[in-house]
């Protein structure tokens, strides 16, 4: 048995359009011997929408992914910042409002006989590596150092009070600290924990696009040759999204965008072709 | 600010409205914010949207429209400065406003009201309802959100047209921008539908195991879904 245990969440999106970052999470989960038990379970965390309707609602549905997690007496660990956020808020809201817990509780045991208790903690990814597995660990473990300037985006969903382990709400570092492990050139920029406005990309396109290209222009302005995002939805926003944020905004935001997952799986030796191409690409546009 | 005629109390000084004291807490932390301007300066969407009117004056107006000593003359005209284009529904992301902690302790809630009453008013119509009614609506169908029927829901045909030209879809058609494995796996899907095309989120969501409980607690909290 792996000495790292966690309940995998892995979100939606991961599951879906960026099925990378699932390939990346089997693999440096191999590499670091932690052992991912699936929650096949569990429902969407309702990434901050679910609850613009019913916030109780988004708020049972996660109740149920925590109890079924407590029933492994297990962390949850998820490679989405979103998810790390959302969920974070919502097990903070169950804690200290009692008798939304109640209500809660009492339905989660006559739907499905689970209660949620408290016990469990919600993990995104890289607070996992640098607090529970460790840098030092993660650095010997490095086959193909990363060579090149890496802006990381944390996003603003993750960086709350509860959600962004013991990293500065305002100032986090843990990322940096990460690429600096793996070998490559962490850029520092303002903009790390600022939003690209996910959640209404579909509803207030223009503000989610010019959002978008603020943080890609300050990343680049700063020297990065690459990004690597937490967030798997955020990433829709900073890749698929990236020209045309460009379009509207008018500024340079032309760089690879990559997932966190991916370029610690890349510098632990994982899929090298995959590697290779992203330094390619990092070759073509330049910066 | 059109005050309402309301129950008063006889006092030494004279007569003065009275308020139970759970309405008048609720109305303190509605408004409990150190400070307006940083309020506004918390959103990351003042800067890129010159006409919204920002979080500081949605949560102010949100608290007189919860003001038993407003009109309803007065309510209108607050609740329609909320629900406006430049209101509450130009706030892209509030995740933004809640970093900033328990110092909006009070404040951020109030703007999650406002937009929960803004798409109820709204009956779930426009883009912003239509994106929250079938996020979830599709969550209930398989616990899972199904990326492509809210794009496609939410945009409709002369949006998804629109992103077809400007780049979005063919990036993710073909995923060239991506290193998520060898493309002609992803093509594969064109011959075996129902799947993803290259990285386009599948059309079907299987279900997550055990999905009658995902139903039932819809069926619990909100039978709108």
């Amino acid at each position: 048995m792996a000495k790292n245990r966690y309940a995998y969440f892995p979100g939606c999106v991961t599951l879906n359009s960026a099925r990378e970052v699932q390939d990346a999470m089997l693999a440096l989960a191999r590499a670091l011997d932690i052992e991912l038990v699936p929650l096949n379970g569990a429902a969407c965390c309702g990434a901050g929408v679910i609850k613009q309707a019913n916030w109780e609602l988004q708020i049972a549905l996660n109740a149920r992914t925590f109890a079924q997690a407590e029933a492994e007496g297990l962390d949850v660990l998820t490679p989405c910042a979103s998810c790390q956020g959302n969920m974070s808020e919502d097990f903070g809201k169950l804690t200290e409002d009692a008798d939304l817990r109640e209500r809660v509780n009492e339905q989660l045991e006559s739907i499905c006989g689970l209660r949620f208790e408290g016990t469990m903690k919600m993990r995104h990814l890289l607070h996992v590596l640098v607090e529970d597995i460790g840098l030092d660990v993660v650095s010997a473990a490095v086959k193909n150092p990363i060579d090149f300037p890496v802006a990381g985006y944390y996003g603003s969903v993750m960086q709350q009070d509860g959600s962004c382990g013991d990293d500065d709400i305002y100032d986090p570092h843990y990322f940096e600290d990460l690429i600096e492990a793996l070998g490559g050139e962490p850029v520092h920029y303002d903009s790390k924990a600022k939003s690209v406005g996910f959640p209404s990309l579909l509803s207030e396109e223009s503000s989610a696009l010019k959002m978008t290209a603020s943080v890609l222009s300050d990343a680049k302005s700063e020297g990065a040759m690459v990004m690597a995002s937490a967030c798997p939805l955020s990433h829709i926003n900073l890749d698929s999204y990236q020209v045309k944020a460009g379009r509207v905004s008018g500024s340079d935001v032309e760089m690879p965008a990559i997932h966190l997952p991916e370029l610690v799986a890349f510098a632990l030796g994982a899929y090298k072709d995959r590697y290779a191409q992203l330094k390619t690409r990092v070759l073509v546009m330049g910066n | 600010m059109h005050a309402a005629t309301r129950e008063g109390t006889k006092v030494s000084q004279g007569i003065i409205g009275a308020m139970d004291a759970v309405t008048a807490s609720s109305l303190h932390l509605a408004s409990d914010c150190p400070s307006g301007q940083l309020l506004h300066a918390s959103s990351d969407t003042v800067p890129h949207n010159r006409s919204y009117i920002g979080p500081a004056v949605i949560a102010r107006l949100w608290a007189r429209y919860n003001d038993p000593r407003t009109s309803q003359k007065g309510k209108d005209g607050y609740l329609a400065t909320i629900e406006s284009e430049n209101g509450i529904k130009a706030e892209a992301d509030m995740s933004s406003i809640y970093k900033s902690g328990r110092a909006w302790q009070g404040a951020a809630p109030s703007l999650l009201e406002a937009k929960t009453k803004t798409l109820q008013d709204g009956g779930f119509t426009g883009r912003h309802g239509k994106h929250v009614w079938w996020f979830s609506e599709t969550v209930k169908l398989s616990g899972r959100l199904n990326e492509t029927v809210l794009a496609g829901a939410t945009l409709g045909p002369f949006g998804m047209a629109k992103n077809a030209i400007t780049g979005v879809l063919p990036r993710m058609l073909l995923g060239f921008t991506r290193t998520g494995g060898p493309m002609i796996r992803d093509l594969q899907a064109l011959a075996v539908p129902p799947a993803s095309v290259g990285k386009m989120p599948k059309m079907i969501n299987t279900s997550v195991d055990d999905h009658h409980e995902v139903v039932a607690i819809f069926n619990k909290f909100d039978r709108r879904f």
